[in-house]
């Protein structure tokens, strides 16, 4: 038989604990939720609790589980004296852990059911949303909102690449589809994510409910609701974003610096818009990313689009601007395809 | 001995020369060791991959030691020696679809299966031998054709294991969706062929050729596991096969099963089938590729883990010298697996489009498909309950592959619930469990089934401190590798990601990353130890004998290595595969009673 080795098993066992404490020390840290705040009240917080329902039956079942694999190596390892206990099985024991178990799964998927309906089947009315077409490329995101008119596939339509506007506390209904390859848009801060498919339209909606700016004396991003930005002074323009690359791990350092040679910017303050020296500004509107969670080609890594959460001032200066600049980007590279072979989707509700 | 020439006319008989001895084989032991060479290399090449994913994602767009200085400006290498974007994709594609279809199912399937299918029933062969052999000479070829597609002039394939259209379909859309796609549906198609004809092949052969006395109760759970696994490749590889033969329709014959209208490629021209400009042929869906394509390769994910739990079931009950805890339910539960893995496969497309209506049914039978792993755990665990545990080499790898495949079912819940599912779907969260399940599991059982089966298949017996030393190396660095892939998931790191830093939001995780890839190039390196073990023990290990564990089942019962026709006599079969520490055992005065052992009058 085997010869045996005390110090190397005494040293398996040794880490096999060490790991069962691991985890837990690193989700204190780096909790669900923690890393990626929720800025959707509407269903992100219910997805953040579901995740923490379900982290915690699961952790209970791991340290079970895992404990009862520790102990029994410990209390049955070979031994001098001590023999195997003969067993084919246990009724009750077999029957505890299928019914138990069965149980709590079942009641899971029930009670996940209305969540899932919620987000994914029930779209908010016209009169309570802002609908946006969203239209995927290799590597970009196009935008198109319906303008004036209020309907789409006309010459007032407004076109926007990577950037999205969307108002604070309102909900947003957008429409995906896409040119070439299969994308996915995704908003971690709001938890949502959809594929975009060619030939497909697929239909998610969501509410970003607190307004990310960048607090220019610490360089980091801070998020405000609508309640706490009146208080603050916080610039539109007048700045630029900068990241410095640190190391070669690709760590980034991120600041925004006053664009050159500039006085006055556009600040919010108060509930109003008006140009200030540019000292005056604590804050710079800050946008939160949208990433492509599909793969979809060699820039994929790099189709990073952008969601700059407006205050109903802010959403209707750019609004305004839009207007007023005939603002139509990439128009047609891609609403040809649109309008020519999927003209249902403008009216799709 | 007339008997046993007898029945050797009825297989086939013992070849003399070189090429029939070792290469146009039909032995069952000589197949099995054909695919575990082939399949070693390809892990190999599928590790050394893997590496240079972990370099990448590390120290993202810098020049790779040694090898890009090597090959810099060749395969996925820039002139400066670093890893180009869609090289980084031939990477992950390449990575996952050679693990998966030439490393894991031929390891688990056709190295295990093979070997020990004809000796734990008592028999001198599979139903089909030829059949055998063209299994094996058909995967060969798809690996070479999936190897040489790194040397074509624009790549190896791009669209990931999964390979979506139009991304796959359409060869403008990249690189390696020319040719390189073209390979990679040739080679998965052959390979699955092979898969097919294994699965007839185990399928006769245990239905058909079990010894007298090998009832359905008597069964080693690892033959049980083989024949489960084994009406998945017959049922579901085939649709696998039709997914390949419709994509190489569109690229090659330019239909357009997976193209919509109006497609476009990046010049703003319509395409249609192959990406063929004015072709607007249209009409197609890419989520067709999508259903077929999961159809068979969610029941690919349990081709890739029953034989697995088979494995660990053999070791943890040898080792704990104890009766496998519930045995008849551990085989409901496979069966069960098997039933409802051909009804979940919608949850690998809950973000995908698909009616949410239906996402509500894939999340139910989601769910409860976590039952039945759930209560082979408890089973396990039940089997270790009051044994006497002893921790040899194979062992740790049995107990490894419980500890770490209880977390990859765990994870799989999350993943189960939807709303949850549309925030860590496509993210580093889907690395973690397929790897804690893929790697946790299978590997470490395989890496314990190669421990524990080598002196029967070598006559050899491995070092044990190199064994002890690989296991613990390799279980420590597998989880400094892979746990943190969950926390990564959580901050919403997508996979397939050339480097995850151009992004704001996933800057503050940049240094798990790191961690992340220096553990895995200890993990990578530490299986240099596993190699030189097995090689270096095949040649110079110490001589074993027959049964050097005490275990039961009929393999045990013959010289090592087992001799060309297995058994001399066919055995008869008076007991189950797991009578340790009973009654019967203590009537011949040992903690155990081999299968076909006569219990004294
Ligand atoms: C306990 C039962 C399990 C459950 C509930 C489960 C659930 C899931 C779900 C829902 C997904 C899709 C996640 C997504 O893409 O968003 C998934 C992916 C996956 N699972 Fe599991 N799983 C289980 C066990 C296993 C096992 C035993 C294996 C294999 C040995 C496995 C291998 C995989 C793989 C390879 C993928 C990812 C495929 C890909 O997208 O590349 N799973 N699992
Ligand atoms: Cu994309
Ligand atoms: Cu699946």
């Amino acid at each position: 038989m085997q010869k045996r080795h005390p110090w190397l098993v005494g040293l398996g066992l040794l880490s096999m604990v060490g790991w069962l404490l691991l985890p837990a020390k690193a989700f204190a840290g780096l909790s669900f939720g923690k890393l990626v705040p929720n800025l959707n009240f509407a269903f992100g917080n219910t997805i953040d609790s579901l995740y923490s329902i379900i982290f915690w039956i699961v952790t209970i079942l791991f340290i079970g589980t895992e404990g009862a694999i520790v102990l029994f190596i410990i209390l049955y390892r070979k031994r001098d004296g001590h023999k195997a206990h003969y067993s084919h099985g246990n009724k009750f024991a077999e029957l505890t852990w299928t019914l138990i178990p069965m149980a709590i799964l079942v009641w899971l998927a029930i009670f996940q059911q209305s969540t899932w309906a919620f987000i994914r089947a029930d779209m908010p009315p016209a009169s309570e949303s802002n609908l946006v077409q969203v239209f995927a490329e290799q590597f970009a995101w196009n935008f198109r909102y319906a303008g004036p008119d209020g309907k789409f596939g006309t010459p007032d339509d407004i076109m926007t690449i990577n950037q999205l506007h969307v108002q604070v506390g309102k909900k947003t209904v957008a429409h995906i589809s896409a040119k070439d390859v299969i994308h996915s848009f995704f908003i971690p801060y709001a938890r949502i994510k959809q594929d975009a498919v060619p030939g497909m339209l697929n239909r998610i909606w969501f509410e970003i409910d607190k307004i990310p700016c960048w607090d220019l004396k610490a360089q980091q991003m801070v998020f405000f609701s609508p309640d706490e930005i009146k208080e603050k002074k916080v610039a539109l323009d007048g700045f630029a974003f900068k990241a410095d690359n640190v190391d070669i791990t690709g760590v980034k350092k991120y600041h925004y610096d006053p664009l050159p040679d500039t006085k006055t910017a556009p600040i919010l303050y108060e509930g109003k818009i008006e140009d200030r020296p540019i000292e005056e500004a604590e804050y710079v509107q800050h946008p939160i990313e949208i990433a492509c969670a599909q793969l979809c080609g060699l820039g994929h890594y790099r189709m990073v689009g952008y969601v700059v959460v407006d205050t109903p001032e802010t959403y209707d200066r750019w609004m305004q601007q839009a207007i007023q600049n005939k603002l139509r980007s990439g128009e047609s590279k891609w609403t040809d395809i649109w309008d020519k072979y999927y003209p249902q989707y403008n009216t799709a509700e | 001995m007339t008997e046993h020439a007898a029945h050797a006319e009825e297989i086939h008989p013992e070849p003399k020369d070189f090429f029939h001895k070792y290469v146009w084989s039909y032995d069952h032991k000589v197949i099995s060791k054909q695919y575990l060479f082939t399949a070693f290399f390809f892990l190999i090449v599928g590790g050394l991959l893997a590496m240079l994913i972990r370099w990448q994602l590390a120290y993202p767009f810098q020049p790779v030691p040694v090898l890009g200085s090597l090959l810099h400006g060749h395969l996925f290498f820039d002139d400066s020696g670093a890893i180009t974007p869609e090289g980084y994709l031939q990477l992950t594609t390449m990575h996952g679809s050679i693990m998966i279809f030439f490393v894991m199912i031929p390891m688990l399937v056709a190295v295990f299966g093979n070997y020990l299918i004809p000796l734990q029933i008592g028999a001198r062969d599979v139903a089909f031998p030829l059949l055998n052999a063209l299994s094996y000479w058909l995967y060969l070829p798809a690996g070479i054709l999936a190897f040489s597609s790194f040397f074509l002039a624009k790549g190896a394939a791009e669209a990931g294991w999964t390979g979506y259209p139009p991304l796959s379909d359409v060869s403008s859309s990249t690189p390696g969706s020319g040719s390189g796609q073209i390979f990679w549906l040739l080679s998965v198609f052959l390979v699955g062929f092979s898969s097919i004809l294994g699965g007839v092949n185990f399928l006769t052969t245990i239905v058909k050729m079990r010894a007298p006395g090998m009832t359905w109760d008597r069964l080693p759970l690892v033959t049980w596991s083989q024949l489960i696994t084994a009406v998945f490749q017959a049922l579901a590889t085939p649709v696998l096969g039709s997914a390949m033969a419709l994509m190489f329709m569109d690229k090659v014959f330019h239909t357009s099963f997976f193209i919509p209208s109006g497609l476009q490629n990046s010049d703003d021209q319509l395409v249609g089938g192959g990406g063929l400009v004015g072709n607007a042929g249209g009409g197609g869906h890419p989520l067709l590729w999508q259903h077929i394509f999961w159809f068979y390769s969610h029941p690919a994910v349990y081709i890739l883990i029953l034989p697995g739990m088979g494995l660990a079931s053999e070791l943890i009950a040898t080792f704990s010298r104890k009766p496998i805890f519930a045995y008849k339910p551990m085989v409901g539960s496979m069966a069960t697996i098997m039933g409802l893995g051909f009804i979940v496969w919608g949850h690998h497309m809950f973000v995908s489009g698909m009616s949410p209506a239906m996402g509500m049914g894939f999340m139910m039978t989601t769910m409860l498909i976590a039952l039945p792993s759930g209560v082979k755990v408890f089973n396990w665990l039940g089997t270790l309950h009051r044994g006497s545990i002893h921790l040899t080499v194979p062992m740790l790898h049995g107990l490894s592959f419980l500890s770490m495949f209880i977390i990859g079912g765990l994870s799989g819940i999350f993943m189960a619930a939807t709303p949850v599912d549309i925030y860590i779907h496509d993210t580093y969260y889907i690395i973690a469990h397929f790897h804690y399940v893929v790697f946790g599991g299978s590997v470490f059982a395989v890496f314990g089934g190669l421990y524990y089966w080598f002196p029967k298949m070598w006559g050899r017996k491995m070092n044990d401190k190199l064994g002890y030393l690989h296991w613990f190396l390799t279980f420590v660095t597998f989880n400094c590798t892979f746990f943190p892939m969950h926390l990564l998931g959580e901050g919403g790191q997508m996979r397939r990601l050339a480097t995850s830093t151009g992004y704001e939001y996933l800057q503050p995780m940049q240094d798990i990353n790191v961690f992340i890839s220096v553990s895995a190039f200890i993990l990578g390196a530490s299986q240099i130890i596993f190699l030189f073990n097995y090689f270096y023990s095949i040649v110079k290990g110490p001589k074993a004998e027959a049964n050097p564990w005490n275990a039961i089942t009929l393999e045990w019962t013959i010289p090592s290595p087992a001799p060309y026709h297995n058994f001399d006599k066919i055995p008869t079969v008076y007991r189950g595969p797991y009578e340790y520490s009973g009654e019967e055992a203590e009537k011949v005065g040992r903690d155990w009673i081999a299968q076909d052992e006569k219990l004294p009058a």
